[in-house]
């Protein structure tokens, strides 16, 4: 294998309408097990996937905010949030689980500019 | 240029968007400049395609008969994502794959395959990918 594959997923749905996000960091997670360097950045509604202080009691499902939390120990330590859609949506990164940094959009665009692979969910 | 390995993924429905028209039309254009498919990989939406009880008026496009037809022809494999398809109600329909991440079969039978069979190939050089959605 040659040198190490770059592999940007944007997940750009929310977390409880549609099940996009969820398969988006499927893929982001079999990625990483097969070497890729893999930035996983959170757009538009796909932010909520990110909030913090969510209680599962009140949606009777599963949240992934542990999950998120935790993909740093399956090899994705890049995982970012979009500031601009932070601000449209009145959100601040205390608002968020601790493991996702931000970046503007014209950083995302240079992710996806140097990755030879870029999935939209 | 040299022909390029083309991996299609399709995601999209096959009721509700054009994902696999699209994908079938691309496919055929590819094979006739020269190109050649290694791998359909199905996921999301798009693995209700091989869903082998849903009828369609034989009126409109087959979509699941010219899947087969072209991968038999064209000898590529039909990769239905398996936690896709459980998520959906099908997986029981399709018969499996062996689990080792690369093999590919070619018979024109859509077939269970894990994300492991498209990330597998995403390391692979030349490669190319394309997204219908």
């Amino acid at each position: 294998m040659a040198e190490i594959k770059q592999t940007t997923v944007l997940i750009q749905s929310p977390p409880f309408n549609r099940i996009s996000g969820k398969e988006g960091i499927d893929l982001a997670l079999v990625c990483a097990a097969f070497d890729h360097q893999v930035n996983l950045v959170f757009i538009d509604l796909g932010i909520f996937h990110l909030k913090n202080n969510q209680l599962d009691d009140m949606i009777k499902d599963k949240l992934h905010d542990k999950q998120l939390n935790a993909l740093k120990f399956y090899d994705i330590e890049n995982m970012f949030v979009e500031s601009e859609s932070l601000q449209a949506h009145q959100l601040q990164q205390k608002n968020l689980i601790d493991s996702a940094s931000l970046i503007d959009r014209k950083q995302i665009n240079q992710l996806c500019q140097q990755s030879q692979h870029v999935f939209i969910y | 240029m040299a022909p390029i390995p083309i991996t299609i993924l399709v995601s999209g429905s096959p009721t509700n968007s054009q994902a696999h028209l699209s994908a079938q039309r691309f496919v055929q254009t590819a094979i006739a400049s020269g190109h050649s498919i290694v791998q359909v990989f199905f996921s999301q939406e798009a693995v209700l395609v091989a869903n082998p009880q849903t009828e369609k008026p034989t009126d409109e496009a087959q979509l699941a008969q010219n899947w087969q037809l072209l991968a038999k022809e064209n000898k590529f494999s039909l990769d239905v994502c398996v936690s896709s398809a459980e998520r959906r109600g099908i997986a029981a329909f399709c018969e499996t794959v062996a689990d080792d991440g690369i093999h590919h079969s070619t018979d024109g039978k859509f077939r269970i395959a894990g994300l492991a069979h498209l990330a597998a190939g995403m390391n692979q050089q030349p490669y190319k990918l394309i997204h219908f959605k």
